[in-house]
């Protein structure tokens, strides 16, 4: 799966909150989606991965 | 709004997409989970930053083997051709190592043609270099005969 299909997924689903009324969560997953900004081709595993790699690069956790 | 509820409500979003038949979605949505594991109390929009920070983070290179210069390979092989290059054989002997030496490279066989021939002249390829170096010797100890024949026919 792509990274561009989960934030659609998201997506949906935040609209779907906001309607029922729960902004705050709403917000919460629209300011969440910015971590996947440019990264719309990339698969969620190599997302994963990226992201982990990172970590590891900055000495946050072991790769 | 901290990341647990995020977490939160992503596990909502993968109950759905379960409920809905679809397994790789959900699949898709532990890793991200898995990503968020151990930040709960950490802000979304620090925690935002700290993750495209992680996805812009590239490897330090360790400076490759190609531009890092042997400087121990130069000094051994310079001081050996200095040193040894008036002895009979010897010249052609540690030029031989030179060239057969896998540790020197064109970076190290360009430091040896300058310390050889003194001068900050540039190479293309490590054969440039050596036969640099080669041809130097070659034109020293004709300039040596020569000198040596005139020396015999003033006497």
């Amino acid at each position: 799966m792509k990274v561009s299909q989960l934030r659609s997924a998201i997506k949906e689903y935040r609209e779907i909150i906001d309607e029922c009324g729960d902004r705050n969560a709403a917000n919460a997953l629209r300011k969440f989606d910015n971590i996947f900004e440019g990264a719309d081709k990339m698969t969620i595993a190599a997302f994963a991965k990226k992201v982990q790699s990172g970590r590891a690069i900055l000495g946050k956790e072991p790769k | 709004m901290k990341i647990r509820e995020v977490r939160s409500l992503l596990a909502r979003l993968k109950n759905i997409q379960i409920e809905m038949g679809a397994k790789s979605p959900a699949k898709d949505l532990d890793s991200i989970d898995a990503l968020l594991d151990g930040h709960d109390n950490q802000d979304i929009d620090s925690f935002v930053e700290d993750t495209k920070a992680e996805l812009a983070a590239k490897p330090i290179k360790a400076s490759s083997k190609a531009t890092l210069l042997n400087i121990e390979i130069v000094e051994q092989y310079s001081t050996r051709l200095l040193d040894e290059n008036r002895l009979d054989g010897h010249f052609e002997m540690v030029f031989d190592d030179i060239r057969n030496c896998k540790d020197v490279r064109k970076a190290e066989a360009v430091a040896i043609a300058q310390k050889f021939l003194g001068t900050k002249m540039s190479f293309k390829t490590k054969k440039a270099a050596l036969d640099k170096i080669h041809a130097r010797y070659i034109q020293d100890r004709l300039y040596e005969s020569k000198s040596e024949t005139i020396k015999k026919m003033a006497i």
